[in-house]
């Protein structure tokens, strides 16, 4: 019996799913979004690479404990989805899709793929644990839709909540991984091998580096939220109107990297002594002349005024949220404050 | 124990039985009782009776078993 099974099974199959549901749910926003997409192929990628890779639990996930934590990963994963999308889980879904898909992977990989394996990859001894797997998750999903038969019944609400929540996602996952779940859940301490394993070196090293990669996009994303934001600035003389002085106002702020946003600000000010003016720019749609890459940009603010005082004060503040985890966010603003005597009260 | 007295490892044991190496190291610790077929094949392996390869109650390893013999028959 080898320990290794290459075989289509339920992850290939859902995560293939997954990609064509998520694609036609994100349609309208694929030319907003594409490379979200684009990862999660990445992430359909990696679990075909993992795939390819020796399907021995390993040290780690030999441990009944740690079958445990992925078994308890993937119900939370299941729970979160099962909330009725209030906006914040909506715009996260991608994320709990990745780490169901992640999680799935370690399941088949912690159990050897022994729920989906054909009977002639199985020993007695798997068999007969694969059989009292299916027989429970049998009954357990035969009971869950039966409740919910009965629910729907009593109150029809259910079959909305049902689509409304990722309600489906979750028996669809649980009808196929059900049974796996439950074999990483019974099954004790793995035996580790006494004897050397044949592992292809190369799937298993791309295997590791492509899991690896993952992390990336979530390293970057840190990098947008937490790192101080990057400024440059440029003031120059430029000529006016007669009887007033000028300047051309230039700055960018840059938060984040690669998964980054950048707020410009470009105007010519001027003043007469009475009151600061603006040439051009500092106008509405100046607001709006942010890049963005893998972040989301929403303006918060946009004001120009020129106080009593005669002091102009431009304003705007937007709040960038990495693409990947939208519920996250930081306020970035841009200020030009310039006195009616050309002193340069606020500026990046 | 009498797969280590034969210098097998389990990786080898499971392939000359036709099981997986996990079954074997479950065996060995007791936590998997085998089917009939399963302990004949491991008895043709080993090229000893059932009953002196499974036990209800623990086994004494095989040298305790020799010694014993010996100090009977000298005693």
């Amino acid at each position: 019996m080898s320990p290794v099974r290459r075989l289509a099974t339920p992850e290939t199959a859902y995560a293939g799913l997954l990609v064509l549901l998520v694609l036609l749910l994100a349609l309208p926003a694929l030319t907003r979004l594409p490379l979200l997409d684009a990862y999660l192929l990445f992430v359909i990628a990696t679990v075909v690479v993992v795939r390819v890779a020796p399907a021995t639990p390993g040290v780690w996930l030999g441990r009944r404990a740690a079958r445990r934590a992925v078994v308890l990963l993937l119900l939370a994963a299941c729970a979160v989805l099962m909330i009725p999308a209030p906006q914040v889980l909506s715009q996260s879904v991608l994320l709990v899709f990745v780490v169901i898909v992640l999680a799935n992977v370690a399941l088949g990989k912690a159990t050897e793929r022994v729920s989906t394996a054909p009977a002639s990859a199985v020993d007695e001894r798997e068999e007969a644990l694969r059989n009292n797997a299916h027989r429970t998750a049998y009954l357990l999903l035969g009971v869950t839709v039966a409740t919910l038969l009965v629910a729907g019944t009593l109150n029809l609400a259910i079959a909305s909540w049902l689509t409304e929540s990722g309600g489906v996602f979750v028996l669809f996952e649980l009808t196929l991984f059900l049974p796996a779940m439950i074999i990483a859940w019974r099954s004790p301490d793995s035996i580790v091998t006494d004897a050397p394993v044949r592992r292809s070196l190369l799937s298993a090293s791309a295997a590791v580096m492509t899991a690896a990669s993952l992390v990336i996009p979530f390293l970057f994303t840190a990098v947008l939220v937490l790192a101080p934001a990057q400024v440059a600035s440029s003031v120059k003389d430029r000529s006016g109107p007669a009887g007033s002085t000028c300047r051309e106002f230039q700055a960018t702020q840059t938060v984040g990297l690669v998964v980054e946003a950048q707020l410009p600000l470009h105007a010519v000010v001027c003043w007469d002594g009475a009151r600061a003016y603006e040439l051009w720019g500092l106008n509405r749609s100046d607001c709006r002349l942010w890049s963005n890459t893998f972040a989301i940009v929403e303006p918060v603010r946009c004001s120009d005024v020129t106080d009593a005082n005669g002091t102009l004060r431009f304003a705007y503040e937007v709040d960038v949220r990495p693409s990947l985890l939208p519920m996250l966010r930081r306020r970035i603003a841009m200020h030009l404050s310039v006195s009616r005597t050309g002193q340069v009260l606020q500026f990046p | 124990m009498l797969r280590v007295e034969r210098g097998l490892s389990r990786q080898q044991l499971a392939e000359a039985v036709g099981v997986n190496y996990q079954t074997v190291g479950y065996l060995e610790r007791g936590e998997y009782n085998p089917s009939l077929e399963l302990a004949f094949r491991l008895s043709e392996v080993f090229g000893l009776p059932i009953e002196a390869i499974f036990s209800r109650s623990p086994l004494r390893p095989l040298s305790e078993e020799v010694f014993g013999k010996k100090q009977q028959e000298a005693g």
